[in-house]
């Protein structure tokens, strides 16, 4: 079960929306993007001030990723670019090629490589040393909203488009690898469902996979099938407005990984992976039916954050 | 290494790199190339002492060894890396071992000095900092235990009889017990020792055995992954491959000669060689001389020659291979720059669309018998319910890749130097203005 551990005292200012809020890799920060900066939280002692990273963006960030080494953040911005900052050092890059919004961001194992997804219907691979841009990949034929790299085997990378294709790329040439698909999505009549988030597994031979119609499912990239669907109830016919958030979650007891999903309605729903059991439905409180725009777990801590502002880190107890 | 299991199998399960895909530049002049355990970087050893060591990512110099202080003075001539890749060791022509720690590779974390140029340095056993090093025009190699504040070298000196084997040239160190070393000598001598620990608990030599396989220079000695084969480069124009007998308790060792490999037509010598994975099913090497470009390829069972790696415009020197991304680096003699063999694997269109399927050539439609048959959707949601029944394991990580390589040894990486992106700015900035 979740229970709240603190909130994060968040000043909202007019305007401003958030959409992201991820945990540094070494556990001790939590990145927050308000509008076009970044508010860093230290976890040890949250009753500090937040540090605010000033970023060269126009316009809002609509992603955040930490390096590996905890010591810069990436920020994908709907002004077409992309920022890395290094913390104490200041800005190191500002990566501009993308010719729409860029909307997700993921570093490769060893941080020297930076994969970026757009509107624009492209992958960017950059090349994090000198800020050059090593490969396009176009295969996508609508938005690419979400890019995943396995934090434990950097050779491959998973692409979610709006176009409703799930694509699998060998990270060393850019070639596409394997497509998840179903045959039966395209002969729906509503058409194909857009995807709006997708996720490895720790050992990255899953994939967990958020559409927009809410459902959340967990593919074998190797077989190239779902293994695992959950849905929410009732079924929302409906296509939602916005890709709400979800992530993994791993009890460090070795139970089943958890599935934690959020939704426009501010509910956030913890399914376990391996019975799809629904262990818990957190509705109403926090979030008062604010959209969850985030969802990102780190050991046995997860944050929430919706769109207003209120962000939660909320601790796993098995029962 | 999920990606080898989307690939072509067939190109994947390739045994050794056929094309050309990479050359490095590098004005320092390359002498010699190691890669790191799992391949990630590769390590060049310099003319004027440098060592670079180039990602493997992005094929860019990310670090300089003693950027600081404490760099070689002279041509670097052996590198060798820690099996966890965090630890490297380089031994010089300016008669110095250095030890680097790569998470603060600005300066060596210690040095040994000897009183005439390296020629190899090798680890032993990395996790206690004891590595081999022969020296030139020295009769034996030397030990040295970098775990001591005071590295303490000691002479590598078995009971050999007598004879004289000339100098120690070369030494390896057996692939599965780190306790059994070769060293290969002036006049012909392929000698093996083991190191036990006595109660005393200080290292002791013993020699297993002592073979005079040639009347030149033993060039290279090199032990296959499984420890089973070795092979011999010697400055008599040949290469002797060894099947490499040991008993269980390490007590006697037999060679038994394999096969020998010469190029009858130009008589050329060997500059390097290098086995291929496992088994070694193949043995790799560099000629000597200007009129060769390319690296042969044997099969080591039938002895034939298998393949020439073309593509170099010049004489090659070191060889290495890597068996995680099937690399094999080798260094030009006049341009110094680095050239990289790997597997090219064809991209696959039918993973754009999967339910289209790639043929070698048209084939004729024939409809199926089922293909138009209307599918009863209960059915189908029956067998996709079924697919979910089964249980999966998110957590666990394969051991070994597809190609046999263990995916569980942990692996250094190199930290990112953020001072050199800001230099690299400031530069850049100020040439812009």
């Amino acid at each position: 079960m979740f229970e709240i551990k603190f909130r994060i005292p968040i000043t909202v200012q007019d305007g401003n929306q958030f959409c992201c809020s991820k945990f540094a890799p070494n556990g001790k920060n939590i990145a927050i993007g308000a509008g076009s900066h970044v508010l860093i939280y230290s976890l040890e002692d949250l009753s500090l001030a937040p540090v605010i990273i000033l970023t060269q963006h126009s316009k809002s960030i609509s992603d955040i990723c930490w390096s590996p080494d905890s010591q810069c953040i990436a920020t994908a911005s709907d002004d077409f670019t992309i920022g890395i900052i290094h913390l104490l050092y200041g800005p190191l890059h500002r990566l501009a090629s993308h010719t729409a919004p860029v909307v997700s961001l993921a570093f490769n194992s060893k941080g020297n490589l930076l994969c970026s997804s757009s509107m624009d219907e492209s992958i960017k691979i950059w090349d994090v040393l000198n800020g050059s841009l090593m490969r396009t990949i176009a295969a996508h034929s609508e938005s690419v909203v979400s890019v995943d790299i396995p934090e434990l085997d950097s050779t491959i990378l998973s692409s979610g488009s709006y176009d409703g294709l799930i694509r699998v790329f060998d990270m060393a040439s850019g070639h596409c690898l394997k497509t998840l698909t179903y045959d039966k999505d395209w002969q729906s009549e509503t058409g194909v469902v857009p995807i709006s988030q997708v996720k490895f597994s720790q050992n990255a031979r899953y994939l967990l996979v958020k559409s927009l119609d809410g459902i959340v499912k967990i593919w074998d990239c190797i077989r190239g099938d779902v293994v695992r669907t959950f849905k929410i109830e009732p079924s929302q016919e409906r296509q939602l407005q916005r890709s709400c958030g979800m992530d993994f979650l791993y009890p460090s007891d070795g139970s089943a990984p958890v599935v934690v999903s959020g939704y426009e309605d501010g509910k956030i729903y913890c399914w376990d992976s391996a019975t799809k059991k629904l262990l818990q439905l957190i509705d109403g409180e926090p979030h008062n039916g604010r959209p969850v725009m985030n969802i990102h777990s780190h050991g046995e801590n997860m944050c929430s954050l919706s769109l207003d502002g209120n962000c939660y880190i909320w601790q796993w107890t098995c029962k | 290494m999920t990606n080898l299991l989307l690939q072509d199998p067939f190109s994947v399960l390739k045994e050794y790199p056929d094309k050309l895909t990479h050359s490095l530049e590098n004005p320092l002049h390359t002498e010699c190339v190691r890669f790191s355990p799992r391949g990630d970087y590769l390590a060049l050893g310099c003319s004027n002492g440098g060592v670079v060591i180039y990602d493997m990512d992005t094929f860019r110099p990310i670090c300089v060894l003693g950027n600081k202080m404490g760099a070689h003075m002279r041509s670097v001539q052996s590198i060798s890396w820690s099996p966890d890749g965090k630890y490297l060791l380089t031994g010089s022509r300016d008669w110095s071992v250095k030890l680097w720690d790569l998470a603060c590779a600005s300066q060596p974390l210690k040095q040994v000095h000897f009183d005439s140029p390296i020629w190899n340095c090798q680890w032993i056993e990395a996790a206690q900092f004891v590595c081999v090093v022969t020296v030139l025009e020295e009769s034996s190699a030397f030990l040295i235990d970098f775990a001591l504040d005071q590295p303490l070298i000691r002479v590598l000196h078995g009971d050999e009889n007598n004879d004289d084997h000339g100098y120690v040239l070369t030494s390896a160190v057996h692939s599965k017990f780190s306790d059994i070393i070769f060293t290969g000598t002036s006049k012909g001598w392929i000698n093996v020792y083991q190191l036990y620990k006595e109660k005393s608990k200080s290292n002791v030599v013993r020699m297993l055995k002592g073979l005079k396989v040639a009347n030149g220079n033993i060039k290279h000695v090199i032990v296959s992954q499984q420890g089973d084969k070795i092979a011999v480069n010697c400055s008599d124009r040949s290469i002797r491959q060894y099947a490499f007998i040991l008993t269980s308790d390490h007590s006697s060792v037999e060679l038994e000669l394999e096969h020998k490999y010469q190029d009858v037509i130009n008589k050329l010598q060997w500059n390097s060689i290098f086995f291929s994975n496992k088994a070694a099913e193949y043995l790799v090497a560099s000629t000597h001389g200007s009129s060769a470009h390319e690296l042969y390829l044997w099969e080591t069972s039938s002895g034939t020659l298998v393949r020439v790696l073309e593509g170099s415009e010049e004489e090659l020197m070191d060889i290495d291979w890597n068996f995680y991304k099937m690399f094999i680096a080798s260094n030009g003699l006049e341009s110094g720059d680095v050239y990289i063999w790997s597997i090219i694997i064809a991209p696959k269109w039918s993973a754009l669309a999967p339910d289209f399927e790639e043929v070698e050539e048209n084939v004729d439609y024939r409809e199926k018998e089922d293909e138009f048959d209307q599918i009863d959707e209960l059915e189908q949601q029956e067998e996709l319910n079924q697919a979910e029944e089964i249980d999966i394991d998110l957590r666990t990580r394969e051991q070994f890749d597809v190609r046999g390589n263990d995916l569980l040894v942990s692996q250094f990486t190199i930290p990112t130097d953020y001072e050199r992106i800001l230099t690299l700015k400031a530069a850049k900035l100020s040439q812009d203005y």
